[in-house]
């Protein structure tokens, strides 16, 4: 039951980062998953741990549960059975606590197409409770999306409102980025520029749990994989 | 636009940036806006055509058509609620927030009932010229609407909320609400009857006031739980 690691380079050698020194205790556990969609179990038993400084890729074949998992890990979705942990504490019963620590990006943008990246990012900052020490042009800059800040959402392509939106996960300055197929509709300057953000936010401590079908280069950090295929229950018809 | 590092932006900044996001969104779709207005104002303008257009008549069925077309308006106008929210994402972001999700949803009702709620009153005075309103049933009118149409956004909201999920929830939505709709109506419109026949109406205005204050304080609660259980 433990996770096929795919470069196990030690953890304890990364903590020389003061992010991670503050929060080298975080940890998500998961423990004894069971996720179901209509009558059928999607996965059961599964169990793992995400350290700090770590990205966890999760993989599976269509329809193996990766997005009801991610959904389970932010909390909007109740397994059927199980609980994720944050630092110890279920995180059903420590909410706040927990989502102060998380961002999540579904398949959709989480963006307004009526409103421009500014005033979609400005809105976001003013709903979380912590913000990353960046601008919003700062990170704008860094995505490469500047010139098109003011324009209405629904005017850009959808490369550019993922850009957006990942725009938003960064200056949530949050450690834990829960991320459903961020590569998609990135062009290969995006995969680069999400690549080296991934780099850094997991060399400084942070976690990131993501499923792609892409495969990232993300040979600096620990990386590991886990499959959804092992954990799948075959049906008894 | 250059926002430092901020701490704690605290629950009501966050309150007031929701109230503030939804009304620009609405702003940018104000065609969309007026649709329950327009509503509004053509079916009350209909009845004069159809029925009777004798003064003394519309005296007497004015105030039951104006409450019952403002309450269809606002049944026409809830499932934008959070509809779009749901289709974008920005809902799921909106669970996802720290701050407790009960208040959160308070600032989208209340963001929702001044676009939809609010324009019924001020044009609900106009309506009652063309029905030949009494005189003294304006103030009736416009108080009865004041705290009738904030009570079905709010309970309205319980019923957005449970059935976001569902793809085609038109009729759904309509049988869960339409019921928990009919008190309202009830005092609404006899406060404007019992006022425009010189009766004292305090009694109705108070049960719509209590009824506010009661979905005022629990609707909040019922929304946000669920809406946690339309996304799980």
């Amino acid at each position: 039951m433990s996770i096929s690691s795919h470069k196990s380079s030690s953890q304890t050698h990364r903590n020389t980062h003061t992010k991670a020194d503050a929060e080298k205790q975080a940890v998500v556990e998961v423990d004894n998953l069971e996720c179901m969609r209509g009558y059928r179990v999607l996965f059961q038993s599964l169990s793992f741990a995400i350290q700090s400084s770590t990205a966890l890729h999760i993989r599976g074949t269509n329809g193996s549960g990766k997005t009801s998992l991610l959904r389970i890990l932010s909390g909007l979705r109740q397994p059927e059975q199980g609980s994720v942990y944050w630092n110890g504490l279920p995180i059903s019963s420590n909410r706040t606590q927990y989502l102060e620590n998380i961002s999540y990006q579904g398949h959709e943008t989480g963006l307004k197409s009526d409103l421009n990246a500014i005033e979609n990012l400005e809105f976001s900052i003013r709903m979380q409770n912590h913000n990353s020490s960046f601008t919003i042009q700062e990170v704008l800059e860094k995505l490469e999306i500047d010139h098109v800040s003011m324009l209405p959402c629904f005017a850009l392509s959808a490369g550019q409102r993922q850009r957006i939106a990942l725009a938003r996960i960064i200056l949530s300055g949050t450690t834990l980025w829960i991320l459903d197929e961020p590569g998609t509709a990135l062009d290969q300057t995006g995969l680069q520029i999400f690549e080296s953000i991934v780099t850094e936010h997991v060399q400084n401590g942070g976690m990131m749990v993501f499923t792609s079908h892409h495969d990232f280069k993300l040979e600096s950090v620990n990386y590991e994989q886990l499959s959804l295929d092992r954990y799948a229950v075959q049906s008894p018809i | 636009m250059d926002n430092q590092r901020k701490p704690n932006t605290g629950l009501l900044s966050a309150f007031v940036a929701l109230l503030k996001r939804d009304l620009m969104v609405s702003y940018r779709h104000l065609g969309e806006l007026m649709h329950p207005v327009i509503f509004f104002l053509i079916a009350v303008s209909l009845f004069p055509l159809a029925i009777n257009p004798d003064p003394v008549f519309l005296q007497t069925i004015g105030s039951g058509i104006i409450w019952v077309a403002a309450l269809l308006s606002t049944m026409l106008a809830l499932d934008n609620l959070f509809r779009a929210d749901y289709d974008d994402g920005t809902l799921e972001q909106l669970l996802l927030s720290p701050h407790p999700i009960s208040v959160l949803v308070l600032a989208k009702v209340i963001g929702h009932w001044l676009v939809t709620g609010l324009p019924l009153i001020i044009i609900a005075p106009l309506l009652g010229v063309m029905l030949n309103l009494s005189d003294s049933a304006y103030v009736a009118l416009l108080a009865s609407l004041a705290l009738g149409t904030p009570t079905m956004s709010l309970i309205g909201g319980i019923g957005v909320a449970l059935t976001v999920g569902i793809r085609r929830n038109g009729i759904l939505l309509t049988l869960l609400v339409m019921p928990l709709f009919i008190p309202i109506l009830i005092f609404g419109a006899s406060a404007v009857e019992a006022a425009s026949m010189q009766l004292p109406f305090s009694g109705q205005l108070y049960l719509l006031a209590a009824m506010l204050v009661f979905s005022l304080s629990l609707a909040p609660l019922t929304i946000a739980t669920s809406l946690k259980i339309s996304l799980n």
